[in-house]
């Protein structure tokens, strides 16, 4: 575990009531694991479950707590990152409250402040719902 | 629905037909998103105007629909409540027969902030 709670907030931006990402378990070469706790506090909650949405902002922000980490590193300020577009994302499954994601990062080569980030959410093993997407950087 | 009246309002409707509408909506700057999305700086969640595009989509065909898949989204610009309190919400909506193959365009009279294609099956 590298960060949890908190010290997510060294990396992301985001704050309460949007925060998607409350765990970074590994972070290696293009790779990083993060995971999201599902409470009933959870803002896109909707019958108990975790609307769509809320799986493409987890995705979008496990890939900025990844790049927050990245910046620490060096020894730079963590970015603002923006969703530039979202494309094949599945949805298979939205998770309910209680569940524990566990997700996997993929971070392509930065190119012009553009980064192409994979994305794939899993709760025990299964999966709930992948993505690409391009991350645009300020 | 997850962010109609919160996100934004319907302030008026184009219906074409029952696959093509426009929907004109206002952003609603003192919705609870933005005191994390960003401190400070209010940016509208990329996800939320997908969120708002679905549940556009369920207005214009009277079903609970289902996320399935996005196959491209392009956010072509910042959104925010003061940038672009007003905007239109156009989409195209054909049936499939488990649900509706989806196009829409997020604009206002300057410029497109959301361009989408993507699938949305009925939620049972």
């Amino acid at each position: 575990m590298l960060y949890e709670g908190e010290a997510i907030k060294t990396l992301i931006p985001q704050r309460d009531p949007i925060m998607m990402v409350d765990k970074v378990w590994s972070a290696e070469g293009d790779t990083a694991v993060t995971g999201l706790t599902v409470t009933d506090r959870n803002y896109f909650l909707e019958d108990g479950l975790v609307a769509e949405p809320g799986l493409i902002e987890h995705i979008a922000q496990s890939a900025s707590a990844f790049a927050g980490h990245r910046a620490r590193v060096a020894g730079q300020e963590a970015p603002i990152g923006y969703i530039g577009e979202v494309k094949k994302f599945r949805l298979y499954r939205r998770p309910a409250v209680g569940e524990e994601l566990r997700t996997v990062i993929t971070m392509g080569t930065e190119v012009n402040g553009i980064t192409l980030v994979r994305g794939e959410v899993r709760s025990n093993d299964e999966l709930l719902a992948e993505t690409q997407m391009k991350i645009f950087c300020e | 629905m997850l962010l109609k009246d919160k996100f934004f309002r319907v302030e008026g409707t184009d219906v074409q037909d029952a696959a093509h509408a426009v929907f004109h909506v206002t952003l609603l700057a003192d919705c609870d998103c933005y005191r994390g999305h960003f401190p400070g700086k209010p940016v509208s969640p990329g996800v939320c105007n997908i969120e708002m595009i679905k549940e556009c989509a369920e207005l214009l065909t009277g079903k609970d629909l289902l996320l399935a898949a996005v196959k491209q989204c392009r956010l072509t610009a910042v959104a925010t409540p003061a940038v672009c309190p007003q905007l239109d919400v156009t989409v195209t909506a054909e049936g499939t027969g488990d649900g509706y193959t989806v196009t829409a365009l997020i604009a206002d009279s300057g410029k497109s902030y959301m361009e989408f294609k993507g699938t949305l099956i009925l939620n049972q």
